[in-house]
C-alpha cells in the first residue's frame, strides 16, 4: 500500500521529466539540424530565448494582476518552472557550450546565470521549505512574526514574575535572567534553517534539564511551561528565517530579470543590425 | 510541546498590509496600529487609536483586540477618543523594496549602457563587439566599417532582407579576400568558389546515393536554403562566424555541414567515401618533363653509382631504394611533391650535354656577290630572322620564286631582286643599329608574331647591348659611306696664311665638300690637339673649316692643326683601323672583327678614293712625312713636330707613339707594319697584337675568331665575322627559353606568315638540319615535353611548352583536394603507395627525333595520356581508411578537401 501511494506520488513528476527530455531532445536536435543545414542558428535560438524570457515574465505580471482570470497561479508557476528549465537549455546552445568574450554578451550572459540560479534556488526552497515549515511546527504568517515574538517574550516575563512570587525562589528568574531573556528577544538569522545547530539552542535545554533535578514540583511545573515557551520561539525562528529564505531569493530573480530583458533587448538590436546574418 | 501562537478569530488578528509599500514602525516590536501609515508612508501621528461608537447616551470605545481592546477610560463625553496613536517611522514592505531595488537596478544598468554606447568610439565598440577577432582579422588598420554595413544604408535589417544583409556583408569580405574568390570574383560566393554551370557539371557527375548515410544530414539536406545554395550565391558569414576569440578557427566545420549540399552522402570516409577517381602519379598522363624512372633505377645509376642518388640500392632498386627524397621535395605546405631544379636532379649527370653547343646565328650579313667594296662577304644566307622582320613588300620579293639552296636557307643571290632585298636588310640593320633590339621586336610584332608581353620572365633580345649591335653592323652600314669622308677645307685661305711661314696645308681632295660629320667629329675627339682645336671652332660662330675668310691668325693655326689631325686620323685607319677603332672610347670594351674594321677603312676612303690626284699626293707626302721631310704641315711648335726617324727600314716606317697611338704625338721611333700602336695612346686603348706576332702576356688578339669565342663561353649575345650569335647560358637560358615559347606561341596561331616565318625559327634555333640534340633550344625539348592546350584570349589550339615538372596546366584550372606528403612520408615509405614498374616501355610516349622534323605539324596528344606508366597504380580508398578512423588520423573531410577551390599552381619544381 505504501508502494503505491509513493508510486501515485512521483508519478506526475516522472511523466513530466520524461516529456521535459522529450522536448530537449527535440530542441538539440533542431538545433542540430539548424547547424548542418547551414542556417543561422543563432539567430533561431536567440529569438526563442528572447520570446522564453518574455513569457517568463508574465509570471510576475499575472501575480500582480491576479484580477485576471487567466488560469490558475500554480499553473502559471509550473509553466514558469518548465519554460526557465528550457530556457537555459536554449541559452547553452545559443552560445554553442562556450563562455562569451564580449562585454555585453559576458555581462547579460552572467546575468542570465544569476537569473537562472536564483531561480533554481527558489525552485528549490518552494519545494523544500514548506514542507519542512509544516514539520518543524505551527506554520505562521510572516507579517505577524514580530507581534508573536512578543507575544512569547512577554508571556514568559509573566511566567517568571510569577514563578518568583509562588515559589519565592530566584532560580527559574536567574535562569531566565541567564540564559533565555536574550535568546528570546533575539531575531534569527536568514541562514538558520541551514544549520542544526543554531536551529535548536540545546544549551538552554541543557542548562534547564541540569536544574530540573532542583526544582520543587512547583517549580519544575513552572520550568516546564517555559521550557514550551523556548520551544514556540524555535519554531517561531525556523518559520521566520525561512520566510526570509523563500522571500529574499526574490530579490536577486526579479530584479536581475528586468535587467536580462533589458541587455537581451540591447544585444538582439545589435545581433539585428551588425550580426553576420542580421 | 510548543504552544501555538496564531489566533483563529478574525478580532485577534491585526490587518497586515503586505502588499501595502508602507508598513506601520512599529511592526518589528509587534504593536502595529490598525490604520498603518498613509499612502505617502507617513505615520498617521496624533489619530485616535479608535473611532468610538455611540450605545445609546454613552459612547463606547471600539479599539480592536489586537491593540489591547477597548481602554479603561472609554471615550469622553463628546465620544472623542482619549487614546492616540504613538509616532513611528513607517517602514517599507519587502514587495516595495524589491520594486525599488529593480527600479535602481534598471537604471543603473541603463546609466551604464548610455555610458559604454557613448564612448564605443573611444574604446574601439568594445562594449558593442561580441568578442574579440581573430588574431588576422585582429589588425589595428581595420575598423568595424570594414566588415559592418554602417546603419542607415539599405542592407540596415529593417529594409533588407537577412540574405541580402548577409551578402552585402560578404563583399566586404571578399574586397580583401580576393584570393579565395578563385580566378573570377563574380563567382566567389557561390558554392566552391565556381561557377554555377561547372556546380552543375560536377553535380550530373555525381550519381546521387545515400549509402548508410546519416539521418540527420538527409533531413538537413532538405532545407530550402541548402537548395538555394546550389545554385545561389553563398554569404561568407554561413560557415566562418567571427568574434568567437582570437584562436578561434573559422573553417571549423562538420562533416555534416560538408555532406549536407551533396548528392552522395555517407556516414563517414571509412564507410561510403566514393572510390578515389584519380589514380595518381604518374598514372594519367605522362610527366612533363621526361624522366623514365624505369630506366634510371633499373639501369642508369647502376652504371654510375657515383652520381645516383641516396638511398638507392643496386640489389633491389625497385623495391628497396629509398632515394625519392633527392629528387622530391615537399612544398612549403608539406602538400604537393616538388620536384627538385635540374641542380640538385639533373646536374650531376646531364649538366654537360645542355651547355654551350653551337651558337645560334639570329643575324648575318648575307652575302652580295659583286659588291664586296660595301658588304661583308660571309656566305652566309639570309637569316630567318631578318626575313621573318623584313617589310611585307620586301618579304613578297624575297619569298617570290625563291630558290632554296639544299638546307632550305635562302641565299641573297637567289632571290628575285637582290639589290631591292639588300636594301631592304640594310635599312633593317640599320634601324636595328639605330633603335637596338626594340626595332627588331617592332618590325617582328607589325608582322604578325605573338610577341612576349611585360609579365614575362625575359624578352627576346634580353641582353643584347648596343655594343654588340653595332659591332654587328659597324660601320659599313649603319653609317653612310660620306660621314667618314675628308671634310670641306678653306685650302685658299689657309694655305695664304701659312705661306707667310713657308708652310702649307699639304693634300686635300678635292671632292671634299661636305661638313665635318658628327662621326668624325667624334673620332677626332680622341686627339687632345684635336678636341683642342675643335672646341676653339666651336665657340666661332661665323667661322668654320670650310670658309675660313676673316679668321683670326690664331684660329687659321688651329685649322692648321686640325686639318694636319684629320689627315692623320685617316692615315691610322688605314693603316691600323682595327686596333684604332677598339681603342676608340664610345667602343671601348666591345669586340670588333677585322673584316668589320676593314669594311669601316674601305667606307671612309671610298669617296676619296675616286680622287686620284689627291691619293697621289697624300700617299706622297706621307712617306716624305715619314722620312722626316714634311716639316711645313707641322703647323705647332719644334717640341711638338714630329721628328723623322733616321731608320731606313720599312718594318719601322711607322711611329708607334703617336697622337692616336702612343705618349707623344709621333713616336720618336715611327715603325710600319709590324709594329703596334703605343699601349695607352690618347683614345686610351690597348694596343693588340698582330695576329702572326708572337703574343706578350697579357695581351690578346682580340680578333681570333676561337679568341672571341672563348670570351663568350658563359653564352650570351657577341657579334662574329658578320654573324649576331647568341649562345646558351645554360640551363633554363630565359632568352632561349623565350624563343622557343614566342615561335611556338606564333608557329600555332594559324595559316599565315607570321606563323610559318615563326616555325622556320623555330626549326632553325633548334638546329634540324643537324638533328635536334645539337643545338639549344632542340636540347631543351629533349626534355620539356610539349603539349596542346587551349589559348585563353584566342580560343584556339595551340603548342604549350611544359617548362615544369610539376602539374603543367590541368583540365581545370581548381581543385578541391589535397594530399599532405609532408606528414605520410615520416612514418610510410613512398613505395607503399608508388610502386615502380620496372617492365614498362615509358620511353614509348615520349616523341621521336623524327617528329620534331615535321614539327609544328601535326600534334602528338594521344601520346601524352596513352602510354604505359612506369609505376603501378596507386592505393584505394579503403587502404586510406585503415589509418584515417576518427580516433587514429582523423576522417574530417576538410583533411583532404577544401571548401575553397585553389587554384591550380604550373609550378611544380623546387
Amino acid at each position: 500500500m505504501a508502494d503505491t501511494t509513493l508510486k501515485v506520488h512521483h508519478r506526475p513528476l516522472f511523466r513530466r521529466t520524461i516529456a521535459m527530455l522529450l522536448i530537449a531532445a527535440v530542441l538539440c536536435l533542431s538545433w542540430q539540424l539548424l547547424r548542418t543545414a547551414l542556417l543561422p542558428s543563432s539567430i533561431w535560438t536567440g529569438l526563442i530565448l528572447f520570446g522564453s524570457v518574455l513569457v517568463l515574465s508574465l509570471f510576475g505580471a499575472r501575480k500582480r494582476m491576479n484580477f485576471l482570470p487567466v488560469l490558475k497561479a500554480s499553473t502559471w508557476l509550473r509553466i514558469h518552472v518548465t519554460v526557465g528549465v528550457f530556457t537555459v537549455f536554449l541559452f547553452l546552445l545559443h552560445v554553442d557550450l562556450q563562455i562569451p568574450t564580449g562585454l555585453l554578451e559576458w555581462t547579460l550572459a552572467i546575468v542570465f546565470v544569476v537569473v537562472s540560479l536564483s531561480g533554481f534556488v527558489g525552485l528549490f526552497l518552494e519545494k523544500r521549505l514548506p514542507r519542512l515549515m509544516r514539520r518543524n511546527g505551527e506554520a505562521l504568517i510572516q507579517e505577524r512574526i514580530p507581534q508573536y515574538r512578543r507575544q512569547i517574550r512577554e508571556e514568559a516575563h509573566s511566567l517568571v514574575v510569577r514563578a518568583e512570587q509562588q515559589t519565592q525562589s530566584t532560580t527559574i528568574p536567574d535562569f531566565y535572567l541567564e540564559h533565555v531573556e536574550d535568546y528570546l528577544a533575539r531575531e534569527a538569522p536568514w541562514w538558520l534553517p541551514m544549520s542544526l545547530k543554531l536551529r535548536r539552542p540545546s544549551h538552554i535545554y541543557h542548562e534547564l534539564e541540569a536544574r530540573t533535578r532542583y526544582f520543587s514540583p512547583q517549580e519544575h511545573e513552572l520550568a516546564t511551561e517555559l521550557r514550551e515557551w523556548i520551544e514556540t520561539k524555535e519554531n517561531l525562528d525556523y518559520q521566520d528565517a525561512s520566510m526570509k529564505l523563500l522571500k529574499g531569493w526574490l530579490f536577486f530573480h526579479v530584479p536581475l530579470g528586468f535587467c536580462l530583458i533589458l541587455f537581451g533587448t540591447i544585444h538582439g538590436i545589435l545581433a539585428l543590425l551588425y550580426g553576420p546574418h542580421g | 510541546m510548543a504552544r501555538n501562537l496564531q489566533q483563529q478569530s478574525h478580532d485577534l488578528n491585526a490587518y497586515d498590509r503586505p502588499n501595502q509599500p508602507w508598513i506601520c514602525g512599529h511592526a518589528c516590536e509587534g504593536k502595529t496600529c490598525a490604520l498603518g501609515p498613509n499612502r505617502a508612508g507617513k505615520c498617521r501621528d496624533g489619530a485616535a487609536e479608535c473611532l468610538p461608537l455611540r450605545s445609546g447616551e454613552r459612547w463606547v470605545c471600539t479599539r480592536p483586540e489586537t491593540m489591547g481592546g477597548p481602554c479603561e477610560a472609554g471615550p469622553g463625553s463628546e465620544g472623542a477618543c482619549g487614546c492616540w496613536l504613538s509616532a513611528c517611522k513607517p517602514t517599507r514592505s519587502q514587495r516595495s523594496q524589491r520594486g525599488r531595488l529593480t527600479v535602481a537596478l534598471l537604471l543603473l544598468s541603463i546609466g551604464l549602457i548610455g555610458i559604454f554606447l557613448g564612448v564605443a568610439p573611444l574604446t574601439g565598440h568594445q562594449f558593442t563587439s561580441p568578442g574579440p577577432l581573430t588574431a588576422a582579422h585582429a589588425v589595428s588598420s581595420m575598423s568595424c566599417e570594414d566588415c559592418h554595413a554602417p546603419v542607415g544604408e539599405d542592407t540596415e535589417f529593417t529594409r533588407a532582407s537577412v540574405r541580402e544583409r548577409s551578402l552585402a556583408m560578404s563583399e566586404k569580405c571578399t574586397s580583401c579576400h580576393a584570393d579565395f574568390t578563385g580566378e573570377a570574383e563574380a563567382n566567389g560566393l557561390f558554392a566552391h568558389g565556381l561557377h554555377p554551370d561547372i556546380l552543375q557539371e560536377l553535380a550530373a557527375e555525381e550519381t546521387e546515393r545515400r549509402q548508410q548515410a546519416n539521418l540527420l544530414v538527409t533531413w538537413a539536406s532538405t532545407s530550402p536554403s541548402v537548395e538555394a545554395g546550389h545554385t545561389g550565391q553563398l554569404a561568407c558569414s554561413t560557415c566562418h562566424q567571427e568574434h568567437q576569440g582570437r584562436k578561434a578557427d573559422l573553417a571549423e566545420f562538420t562533416n555534416g555541414q560538408c555532406q549536407v549540399c551533396h548528392q552522395e552522402q555517407f556516414r563517414s570516409f571509412a564507410h561510403g567515401h566514393p572510390e578515389f577517381t584519380e589514380t595518381g602519379y604518374p598514372w594519367k598522363r605522362r610527366n612533363r618533363i621526361y624522366f623514365d624512372h624505369g630506366s634510371h633505377y633499373g639501369k642508369h645509376f647502376s652504371e654510375d653509382r657515383e652520381h645516383a642518388p641516396i638511398g638507392f640500392r643496386e640489389d633491389a632498386p625497385f623495391t628497396e631504394s629509398q632515394s625519392c627524397a633527392t629528387c622530391h621535395v615537399p612544398d612549403e605546405k608539406g602538400e604537393s611533391m616538388l620536384v627538385a631544379g635540374f641542380e640538385q636532379s639533373c646536374a650531376a649527370c646531364h649538366d654537360d650535354a645542355v651547355s654551350g653547343g653551337e651558337p645560334i646565328p639570329f643575324l648575318t650579313l648575307p652575302t652580295l656577290p659583286g659588291d664586296s667594296e660595301t658588304w661583308e662577304s660571309v656566305h652566309a644566307p639570309i637569316s630567318p630572322l631578318a626575313l621573318a622582320a623584313l617589310s611585307e613588300e620586301a618579304y613578297q620579293v624575297a619569298t617570290r620564286n625563291a630558290r632554296h639552296d639544299e638546307s632550305g636557307s635562302l641565299q641573297l643571290s637567289a632571290v628575285e631582286e637582290p639589290d631591292f632585298v639588300a636594301s631592304e636588310l640594310k635599312a633593317l640593320f640599320h634601324e636595328a643599329w639605330q633603335n637596338g633590339p626594340t626595332a627588331l621586336e617592332q618590325r617582328l610584332a607589325e608582322n604578325g608574331w605573338r610577341l612576349p608581353d611585360e609579365t614575362e620572365e625575359a624578352s627576346l633580345f634580353a641582353g643584347l647591348s648596343l655594343d654588340v649591335t653595332r659591332q654587328f653592323f659597324f660601320p659599313g652600314h649603319g653609317y653612310d659611306v660620306a660621314e667618314l669622308a675628308f671634310p670641306a677645307l678653306d685650302l685658299q685661305t689657309l694655305n695664304t696664311h701659312l705661306a707667310k711661314d713657308g708652310r702649307s696645308v699639304g693634300a686635300w681632295p678635292e671632292s671634299a665638300s661636305a661638313p665635318l660629320s658628327p662621326l668624325l667629329r667624334q673620332l677626332l675627339s680622341g686627339s687632345e690637339r684635336a678636341e683642342a682645336a675643335l672646341q676653339r671652332f666651336e665657340e666661332l660662330e661665323t667661322v668654320t673649316l670650310g670658309d675660313l675668310r676673316g679668321a683670326a691668325p690664331s684660329i687659321l693655326e688651329e685649322a692648321a692643326v686640325l686639318a694636319w689631325e684629320i689627315r692623320e686620323l685617316f692615315h691610322l685607319m688605314e693603316t691600323r683601323a682595327e686596333s684604332f677603332l677598339i681603342g676608340f672610347v664610345p667602343f671601348q670594351g666591345g669586340l670588333l672583327s677585322e673584316g668589320a674594321a676593314e669594311r669601316a677603312l674601305e667606307n671612309a676612303f671610298y669617296l676619296a678614293r675616286q680622287d686620284e690626284a689627291f691619293m697621289a699626293i697624300y700617299h706622297e707626302q706621307l712617306l716624305n712625312y715619314h722620312r722626316g721631310s714634311w716639316p711645313d704641315a707641322v703647323p705647332d711648335a719644334p717640341e711638338e713636330t714630329p721628328q723623322p726617324s733616321p731608320s731606313t727600314d720599312d718594318d719601322d716606317d711607322f711611329g708607334s707613339d703617336d697622337d692616336f697611338g702612343a705618349e707623344d704625338d709621333f713616336g720618336s721611333e715611327p715603325a710600319m707594319a709590324d709594329d703596334e700602336f703605343g699601349a695607352e695612346d690618347d683614345f686610351g686603348s690597348e694596343s693588340a697584337d698582330a695576329p702572326e706576332t708572337e703574343a706578350e702576356p697579357g695581351t690578346l688578339n682580340l680578333f681570333e675568331p676561337s679568341i672571341v669565342r672563348d670570351w663568350h663561353e658563359q653564352g650570351g649575345w657577341y657579334a662574329e665575322n658578320g654573324s649576331l650569335n647568341y649562345l646558351s647560358t645554360g640551363h633554363a637560358d630565359p632568352v632561349l627559353k623565350q624563343w622557343l615559347e614566342t615561335t611556338t606561341r606564333t608557329a600555332s596561331s594559324g595559316f599565315s606568315r607570321a606563323a610559318s616565318d615563326a616555325a622556320t625559327m623555330l626549326r632553325f634555333t633548334m638546329d634540324l638540319q643537324q638533328g635536334v640534340e645539337s643545338n639549344a633550344t632542340g636540347k631543351c625539348l629533349k626534355c620539356h615535353t610539349v603539349d596542346i592546350g587551349l589559348n585563353d584570349a584566342t580560343g584556339g589550339l595551340e603548342w604549350k611548352i611544359n617548362w615544369f615538372a610539376g602539374r603543367g596546366e590541368p583540365e581545370e584550372d581548381w581543385q578541391l583536394t589535397r594530399f599532405h606528403h609532408e606528414s605520410h612520408t615520416s612514418s610510410m615509405r613512398c613505395d607503399q603507395c608508388h610502386r615502380m614498374n620496372a617492365e614498362a616501355e615509358y620511353s614509348l610516349a615520349f616523341p621521336a627525333k623524327e617528329f620534331w622534323t615535321e614539327w609544328p605539324g601535326l600534334p602528338d596528344p594521344e601520346r601524352a595520356v596513352d602510354f604505359e606508366s612506369s609505376f603501378e597504380p596507386m592505393l584505394h580508398q579503403k587502404d586510406c581508411a585503415s589509418c584515417h578512423q576518427p580516433r587514429q588520423a582523423g576522417n574530417n573531410c576538410l583533411q583532404c578537401h577544401d571548401y575553397h577551390h585553389r587554384k591550380v599552381e604550373m609550378a611544380g619544381d623546387h
